[in-house]
């Protein structure tokens, strides 16, 4: 009641100020990048300079050379299938504990294991995998001494499928994360009402469980996707020659291919699909908020 | 439905004794008791959420005791009432319809959603989500979604608790109605000796774990086995005396400095010795103002206007601790000044007294 009072009788000025100072930075280190970005995307390159200018050429390119727009549909490929697998593991990860640890403790402790790895170096987490599929790794030694395998197989990295599983394995905490919270806020007597009911435990997971959980998998989906769309490391150290993605092609249009034009089109259109994407789960979220009263 | 030797132990901690109960058919029983005295344990077991310790349960004289909830005849109306929110409240009471047990054709389904909101009144709220809903409307879904089932028992662990005291009210006359037009048996748990009184057919008086006493209502007021349900039920002032002996079937007392006689049946002071420590219930209700036979007086202390009754609290003489009584406002018009200070004498009839053996003096 006091607080209310006094700020009250401050006069509005300092009030203003203080929300002057974050839209400031907003615009500043937001809306003034973005809108460069933009304007650049419409100029045009004379090699080595580029010129201002608003044409559509730039994007008509990422559209009609498959050079750009195959490297556009892998990315979200391998994005929606790092989000699949992450979503497929994560959940159950979750699930297990939230509801299957019965002590506090142990809950908490597997918790802090799944995160600790955020804290980990990204680079070095990615590079752990290098040294797991690669032809002299982990995984190619296990085989060879349980005499599966006699020669080491290459087949394991460099591949699609290893920056699935290199990614997924970087991604699912950001699963486990809001599927966690999710599950602990479901009310433990909907369950036993449910089961009071008659509906045996699959039916009330079906339900009960998975409906009211899913807002937590789709913001983890969404945040793993956005993430994995805009990965350029497991593409460099795991992907191999037919591994490239978007953020790798970004890079090289600012540098080696020097065409700032066409690489901010290309970012242009990046930042358009995650925001579609956002805004569709933000949608979703709201959606199911709205159905949960 | 009968529990038999049911008792359950938390670690070293024992939430509920040996205890034998056993519920009629179409009766309505109601466990009661303080906080923490295992009524909501009791009721877990009979839902199958918690197993016993020792003890059987039995359920239409099929053994039950370590059967799924969902294999039980039984539903329960959640305390905050555990409605599903992304259902709606049609969604709800259909839940428990249309599970490969029930065996219900859809047209089945449909006319018992139908009707079990009718039950309860709630017909033009089919469609509305739960947290669109006031808590007596929840009170009333969460009803309509256990009745819906037809259960052979219907397990209420507080129904009312959450609501506020006006709507609790006519929530007891509906929980009443409904009980009688279902004719299924209920088992509620409450900690409102008033809501179980007036509710049930029978009520469990529990405490720590143990129950004291079973009975009719009225009978655990008119004949409470202990002070302990005395108190509980109805109230009661527990007054130290002596016992004095017995003639021509009256007991007689010495209470604070004066006499008291008390004529009652079935009293549970057998085997006394003559000047063997008692105690002596006095109801509030029960103490009448003015002289006549058992008097007690002494100074009020304080006087709380209750609406239609006032209580007076009073220090009598020779006696520790005050004793409350209530009063009509009628019977006060010729005191207006009786306040604190104003010598006051109470009477009570030979047939009002409770009287129980002083098991701590023993
Ligand atoms: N899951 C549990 N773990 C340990 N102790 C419990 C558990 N549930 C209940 N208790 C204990 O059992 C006793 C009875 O609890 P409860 O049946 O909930 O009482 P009531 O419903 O009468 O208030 C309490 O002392 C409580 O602390
Ligand atoms: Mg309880």
């Amino acid at each position: 009641m006091r607080g209310k009072s006094v700020l009250a009788r401050r006069s509005a000025l300092p009030v203003l100020g203080l929300f002057a100072l974050p839209v400031g930075w907003a615009f500043l280190l937001l809306i003034v990048p973005y809108g460069i970005m933009v304007a650049i995307s419409f100029w045009t390159r004379q090699f080595p300079l580029f010129v201002p200018d608003f044409q559509f050429g730039n994007y008509l390119q990422l559209f009609s050379d498959p050079q750009y727009y195959t490297v556009i549909l892998r990315t979200a490929k391998i994005a929606a299938l790092v989000t699949l697998a992450a979503t497929c593991l994560g959940y159950p990860l979750a699930y297990y504990l939230v509801f299957v640890i019965k002590t506090e403790r142990l809950r908490a402790l597997l918790y802090m294991l799944v995160i600790v790895p955020l804290w980990v170096s990204y680079l070095l987490r990615t590079y752990t995998w290098k040294t797991i599929l690669g032809t002299d790794g982990a995984l190619n030694s296990a085989l060879k001494w349980l005499g599966v395998i006699d020669q080491p197989i290459s087949l394991f990295l460099y591949n699609q499928w290893s920056m699935v599983i290199t990614l997924t394995y970087i991604f699912i905490p950001f699963v486990v994360m809001p599927v966690f919270a999710a599950l602990e806020n479901i009310p433990r007597n909907l369950i036993e009402a449910s089961e009071d009911l008659g509906v045996r435990p699959f039916g009330t997971f079906l339900r009960v469980i998975l409906p009211l959980s899913a807002g937590g998998v789709i913001s983890g989906a969404t945040v793993t996707f956005c993430l994995a769309f805009g990965d350029f490391v497991a593409p460099v150290l795991v992907g191999g020659p037919d591994g490239t993605m978007v953020a790798n092609l970004l890079q090289s249009q600012f540098g080696a291919a020097l065409n700032w034009p066409l690489g901010s089109a290309l970012a242009t259109v990046v930042l358009l699909i995650v925001m579609a994407l956002l805004w569709l789960s933000a949608r979703l979220d709201r959606a199911g908020r709205v159905a949960l009263g | 439905m009968a529990l038999e030797g049911v008792s359950k132990s938390y670690g070293a901690v024992q939430a509920l004794g040996q205890t034998d109960l056993v519920l009629n058919e179409g009766e309505f029983v109601t466990l009661l008791g303080p906080s923490g005295c295992g009524k909501t344990t009791t009721l877990r077991m009979v839902g199958g959420f918690e197993f016993p310790s020792t003890g059987r349960i039995l359920i239409d004289g099929r053994d039950t005791t370590y059967a799924a909830p969902f294999d039980r005849p039984v539903n329960t109306v959640f305390q905050d009432y555990a409605l599903f929110p992304h259902m709606t409240v049609a969604q709800n009471i259909r839940y428990g319809l249309t599970v490969r047990g029930a065996n219900l054709s859809p047209a089945e389904v449909s006319s018992r959603v139908e009707h079990a909101l009718a039950l309860v009144g709630l017909s033009k709220f089919a469609d509305r989500r739960p947290a669109m809903m006031s808590g007596g409307q929840r009170q009333r879904v969460a009803m309509a979604r256990a009745i819906a089932r037809r259960p052979r028992v219907l397990l209420l662990d507080e129904p009312l608790s959450a609501l506020d005291v006006k709507l609790r009210e006519g929530m007891q006359v509906e929980l009443k109605r409904i009980h009688r037009e279902l004719g299924i048996t209920f088992l509620m748990v409450t900690h409102d000796q008033g809501e179980a009184m007036a509710l049930s057919d029978r009520v469990v008086v529990m405490q720590a774990g143990q129950i004291c006493q079973t009975g009719k209502p009225e009978e655990l007021y008119d004949s409470p086995a202990n002070p302990y349900v005395a108190d509980f039920i109805g109230g009661a002032n527990l007054v130290k005396g002596v016992w004095k002996g017995r003639d021509r079937g009256r007991d007689r007392l010495a209470l604070g400095q004066g006499q008291a006689e008390v004529q009652r049946e079935g009293h549970a002071v057998a085997g006394l010795s003559e000047g063997a420590a008692v105690l002596i219930g006095l109801r509030p209700d029960n103490l009448l103002l003015g002289d006549g036979p058992n008097a007690i007086s002494g100074r009020v202390l304080e006087v709380l206007f209750r609406g239609d009754r006032i209580r007076i609290e009073f220090t009598p003489r020779g006696i520790a601790a005050p004793i409350f009584a209530e009063v009509p406002r009628a019977a006060l018009r010729d005191l207006q000044n009786l306040g604190p200070g104003s010598p006051v004498t109470f009477h009570i009839d030979a047939a009002d007294i409770l009287l129980f053996a002083d098991e701590v003096a023993k």
